[in-house]
């Protein structure tokens, strides 16, 4: 596992050399997805809830940042904190009132709160720009260039898979597991759910506000759609596609996805009909992801086993 | 001194009254045992009894503070540890992490993010203390989905018995257990209970196992007491004999 | 506000909600009866237009006789689908039941693309309705009152359907309790088939007798799927008539919204999802779902 990590750590750092222009912002996508991925899985993979929310968090920092720099001319690194603060915060609002809802209530209610805010942005012409979006927002320095951008997503790419296998092999990511595998058992050893689910939500949200941040770094702009609850679908699809069970498995699968939207893009201009097929591929033939397509045993995984 | 006492306790759901003007005492150091017929009431009582749903009327007091509505994941800072019926552990995590997670959970210490769980050291001996206790040393690396459905329970009461509890809640033990998985059990309990002298509550359904090993049985039946006393007494007892026993498979 | 106008508004907002109620019923019906959130039924819905328009080329003189072919062919397709796909996922987890749907959406979405342009397409008011009615001195399409009769008989119908016939009291009971039909010797996999293909054309009719009021182009799916989440959700999940009085409450507050505060006149419709599903979250006329605590 070890020298696995090593090698793909090796190839994903000479890559920026290995590519031409247009390569290397395919692999900027992926890996803007990635951190998405990765991040919503954190939540997914622990507690087993699927949010149609987390485009808000995702669009809300990157929202944040761009307006911070359009309206206030704040330089570009520096509107991270408050892009993160304000994925948090649209985390809080969303977490603490949907959590306490199961199955398909949790999911309308988190989308219904994600529709709301595109709602604004999409309508509120005089201050997020409505329809028309924030554009031109291109960042000095190394953000502003391909290869310090891809060099800063894979550095946030690396925090937020740390962030994860910390918290994963941790009391609070035990706890997590154990409200998952049995609600009532943790229970009857003393854990109140709630708090928990409640804190997932939020460190699951505010990563992806990190992803919603290296998004308009990397496009220059924002829009409403990155609040439509599509984005939403867009990073489900990731992770189911990698594999929420492996450890990497979502961002593999947001690097499948982007790659394949390059390449299919390029032919025919009906990447929907594509990506549909490969879905219902999925679904009916290789539900476990890609990831698990190349494993030769499917083993139970016993945390210690994780790198 | 009696260590629970449960007070006229009732419960109704939409009308259907499940619990009627209840009330039981538990000696320290007893093994009381509920029995009755399916819909008797036993898992209700045991549920407002460990604050799983809230009583309508009554009180439940242990060793002296009112529990009557302290809810679950509370109860187990009284001194009381619980099992609940098919409740098993928790399948993706191994034994010994399953323990430990129970003592870290008992200290307040699960809210902590950045340490590896079994990096806690005192927890994690304590933890090995409790899964030797229960018999499962072997087993302690073993992941729980693998495990049988007799080693499962013992695990089971091993979270329970996190803890230190001076009285253990066990629902329906034996639910799910072959012939002789059984026997196994009950011999296990009544040594564990004996070596530790912890008290016992606990619901069952077999009623001969609940004969061999409790000290004082009551004997529910459509939400009311029928019958309450030692295992000589309720065998011979006529309108239990009448209800249910000798019905039992 | 003057009383014509007021009544101008409140027709508006009772044809939206005629709209409404056949886009959503379906759904409801679906998920009551077979626990699937068909993220594709807007695209149904649309593609019941796309077949009028293909069979009328916009021309509303063959409206009814058409109607009811472009309903026949949504009934096909939901069944086909509910055959080949839907069956599938039946017993797997929400997530994969909300890709498959999913990717049915993006696939429905290229098709109509490739096959009927992605260009807006509309109709001609159907015979008969080609007139403005006067009430009050305020014109307003006739149509409105033709939409509004069409959505409240088909609410009766179904009804009638579920309450007074063998077969729908088969339907009501799959909601409740599948193992027991099963066990009864019901044929519980073709009943399925034919909800799901039900519920499609309905929401088939929906996008066709809208047509004349609200063109159609591929975009319509991805908003109309989530109007229809809405109304089944404001309603309960699996509810007739919590269907039919969402849709007229979103249908009103969305045409008096558009008053007060025209550009976020949809934001009402999400915060009344929100509110509901925060305190009641089954729905003004559904069953109680389970709430963690």
């Amino acid at each position: 596992m070890r020298t696995k990590l090593a090698l793909a750590a090796l190839v994903l750092a000479l890559l920026p050399w290995l590519l031409h222009d247009y390569g290397l912002q395919v692999a900027i996508q992926a890996l803007v997805l990635g951190v998405f991925a990765m991040s919503f899985n954190l939540l997914f993979r622990n507690t087993g809830l699927l949010s149609f929310g987390h485009a808000a968090c995702f669009g809300s920092a990157a929202y944040t940042t761009a307006l911070l720099i359009s309206r206030l001319r704040w330089n570009f690194a520096a509107t991270l904190p408050l892009a993160l603060t304000a994925a948090a915060l649209v985390a809080l609002v969303i977490g603490f009132f949907s959590v306490r809802l199961t199955k398909i209530y949790f999911t309308m209610l988190t989308l219904a709160f994600a529709q709301m805010l595109w709602a604004l942005a999409h309508k509120w012409y005089g201050f997020t720009g409505g329809d028309n979006g924030i554009t031109g927002l291109l960042p000095p320095g190394l953000l502003g260039n391909p290869k310090g951008l891809y060099y800063a997503s894979l550095m946030a790419l690396a925090v937020v898979c740390a962030v994860i296998h910390l918290v994963r092999r941790s009391p609070a990511g035990y706890t997590l597991r154990a409200v998952r595998d049995n609600p009532a058992r943790a229970q009857a050893i003393g854990i109140s759910a709630f708090q928990y689910m409640v804190a997932a939500f939020v460190l699951s949200g505010t990563l992806s506000g990190l992803a919603g941040f290296l998004q308009v770094a990397w496009q220059h702009s924002v829009f409403p759609d990155l609040l439509y609850w599509t984005t939403s679908a867009e990073v489900i699809i990731a992770v189911i596609l990698g594999g929420s069970a492996q450890f990497f498995g979502p961002a593999i699968g947001a690097a499948v996805l982007v790659v394949l939207e390059a390449v299919v893009r390029s032919h025919t201009q009906y990447w929907p009909l594509a990506l549909g097929m490969v879905l219902l591929a999925m679904v009916l033939f290789f539900p476990s992801g890609v990831v698990s397509l190349f494993q030769r045993r499917q083993r139970q995984e016993a945390p210690r086993a994780t790198a | 001194m009696p260590l629970l006492e449960v007070h006229r306790v009732s419960k109704s759901f939409e009308g259907f009254r499940a619990l009627n003007d209840v009330s039981l005492t538990v000696e320290e150091g007893s093994l009381y045992a509920l029995i009755g017929p399916n819909g008797a009431g036993k898992t209700t009582l045991f549920n407002l009894i460990t604050g799983r749903c809230t009583l309508d009327a009554g009180r439940v007091v242990f060793a002296g503070q009112d529990i009557s509505h302290t809810p679950t994941h509370r109860i187990i800072h009284h001194g009381i540890g619980v099992s609940f019926q098919r409740a098993i552990p928790f399948p993706s995590m191994t034994v010994l992490e399953n323990v430990t997670l129970a003592v870290l959970a008992l200290g307040g210490k699960t809210r902590d993010f950045a340490r590896p769980l079994l990096s806690y050291g005192d927890a994690a001996r304590r933890a090995e203390e409790i899964i030797s206790w229960v018999g499962l040393n072997d087993l302690k690396g073993q992941v729980a989905a693998s495990l049988s459905q007799g080693d499962l329970k013992r695990v089971d009461i091993a979270l329970a018995l996190a803890s230190k509890p001076r009285l253990l809640l066990l629902d329906e033990p034996l639910a799910g257990l072959s012939r002789t998985e059984r026997a196994q059990m009950v011999g296990f309990i009544r040594d564990l209970l004996r070596s530790l002298g912890t008290t016992l509550l606990f619901t069952e359904h077999d009623t001969d196992a609940v004969l061999q090993l409790a000290g004082r049985i009551m004997v529910l039946h459509r939400g009311s007491v029928l019958a309450e006393g030692t295992p000589d007494e309720i065998r011979s007892h006529p309108q239990v004999q009448e209800a249910f026993l000798g019905r039992e498979a | 506000m003057t009383l014509p106008f007021f009544f101008l508004e409140f027709m508006t907002g009772l044809a939206s909600a005629a709209s409404l109620f056949l886009l959503a019923v379906g759904l409801s019906l679906i998920f009551g009866a077979l626990g699937i959130v068909n993220f594709a039924h807007g695209s149904f819905f649309a593609l019941g237009a796309y077949f009028l328009f293909a069979l009328t080329h916009g021309d509303a003189s063959g409206f009814w006789h058409y109607l009811l072919l472009a309903v026949a062919a949504s009934l096909v397709v939901g069944a086909v689908v509910e055959r080949v796909f839907i069956r599938r996922v039946l017993n797997r987890a929400e997530h994969y039941q909300i890709l498959l749907t999913y990717a049915l959406l993006l696939i429905i979405e290229d098709v109509s693309k490739i096959c009927f342009g992605a260009d807006y397409k509309s109709i001609g008011m159907p015979k008969g309705f080609e007139m403005p009615v006067f009430v009050l001195g305020i014109p307003f399409p006739s149509y409105y009152l033709g939409l509004v009769g069409l959505a409240a008989a088909t609410a009766l119908l179904l009804w009638l359907f579920l309450h007074r016939t063998r077969y729908g009291t088969l339907v009501r009971a799959v909601t409740q309790d599948r193992e027991m039909l099963e066990a009864l010797g019901v044929n519980v996999p073709l009943l399925f088939t034919v909800i799901f293909a039900v519920g499609i054309g309905l929401a088939g009719f929906g996008g066709a007798v809208s047509l004349p009021l609200q063109s159609i182009s591929t975009g319509v799916a991805v908003d109309a799927v989530i109007s229809a989440f809405i109304v089944v959700v404001v309603g309960g999940l699996g509810s007739l008539w919590g269907t039919l009085l969402a849709a007229i409450l979103i249908g009103e507050i969305q045409a008096f919204g558009a008053l007060v505060l025209p550009e976020f006149s949809i934001v009402f419709a999400y915060v009344l999802m929100a509110a509901v599903l925060l305190f009641r979250p089954w729905g003004l006329l559904g069953r109680p779902p389970t709430v963690r605590t």
